[in-house]
């Protein structure tokens, strides 16, 4: 078995145990929030993964920038399409969570809440920026320029509450010490899987920048 | 709301004969779980399709660039 194949493998094995976890582990209760609280388990480690990917993406787009380097650039747009998986499950969770704990899905004075939907909507548009370009280079630069703005959201989402206010999210969690192991477990599990689909979409970007330049190659050639 | 009626956001297990305030979403928050995962399966289904279709499409160009080289 391939370390790439190995990694997926790892990655899929813990988020199951996760969700073994949760199920046997962790008390299935919460004072307040009932069985609800559960969610946490798999929308804190989306949330974390997906500003994880999202800040990797705005080093990756500085460095990119700065050095020119194509690498980089496929690493960063591979962090883009990751953060923005993990940022769907976020919300979606999320709404969910919000049902049962607040009886609404959508809160719209809540600045976390805000914040992330307009992150989702910003990192969106980098794909459909980079979608829209043809040319490699400007492509590539574009993306840099875009994924550098972008990631100004990104203290902007995690100081959301510090700065404009607590709505509906609190400003911090505790957890019981069982419902604590759980929580970290859970996020150690999602960062491996999401590693995987990292790896996984630099190599796609990987090829198809060498499937191009072979294209060009064969057309200098006039075949 | 009733998480806003909590001063802080502590998350502690149910005592014995204490029912929690919220309605019951244990089935919603494990097909929730089976949702996500499923997301991300079919995310890491159509990345190895992705790979498997650049890959043939690279064998076929390099045994055009060979051919042509000869």
């Amino acid at each position: 078995m391939s370390f790439f194949r190995l990694h997926y493998f790892l990655g899929w094995a813990l988020a199951l145990a996760t969700l073994g976890l949760m199920a046997f582990y962790a008390p299935l209760e919460e004072k307040t929030l009932g069985k609800s609280y559960l969610i946490f388990f798999y929308h804190f480690p989306s949330a974390i993964s997906c500003l994880l990917f999202f800040a990797l993406a705005g080093v990756l787009s500085v460095v990119h920038l700065a050095g020119g380097s194509a690498e980089a650039d496929r690493q960063a747009l591979a962090a883009v399409e990751v953060g923005l998986l993990g940022c769907t499950i976020t919300l979606a969770t999320g709404s969910l969570w919000a049902k049962a704990a607040w009886g609404e899905f959508w809160v719209w004075n809540d600045p976390r809440l805000l914040t992330v939907a307009v992150m989702w909507f910003t990192y969106l548009g980098y794909l459909l920026l980079r979608g829209a370009v043809d040319s490699p280079a400007q492509r590539a630069r574009y993306g840099a320029v875009f994924g550098t703005i972008a990631a100004v959201n990104i203290p902007l989402v995690w100081y959301s509450i510090r700065l404009f206010g607590k709505v509906s999210h609190p400003m911090n969690v505790e957890l019981d010490p069982r419902m604590r192991e759980v929580q970290w477990f859970g996020l150690m599990a999602f960062l491996v899987l999401y590693a995987a689909f990292w790896r996984s979409r630099v190599r796609v970007a990987r090829l198809k920048d060498e499937t191009r330049r072979l294209e060009e190659t064969l057309a200098l050639r006039g075949t | 709301m009733i998480w806003k009626s909590l001063s802080g956001a502590l998350l502690q297990e149910t005592l014995p004969g204490e029912p929690p305030l919220a309605p019951d979403f244990r089935w919603q928050v494990f097909a929730a779980y089976g949702a996500a995962i499923l997301l991300l399966f079919l995310f890491s289904l159509w990345s190895a399709a992705q790979v498997r279709a650049a890959e043939r499409k690279l064998d076929r160009l390099l045994e055009r660039i060979d051919r042509t080289g000869k």
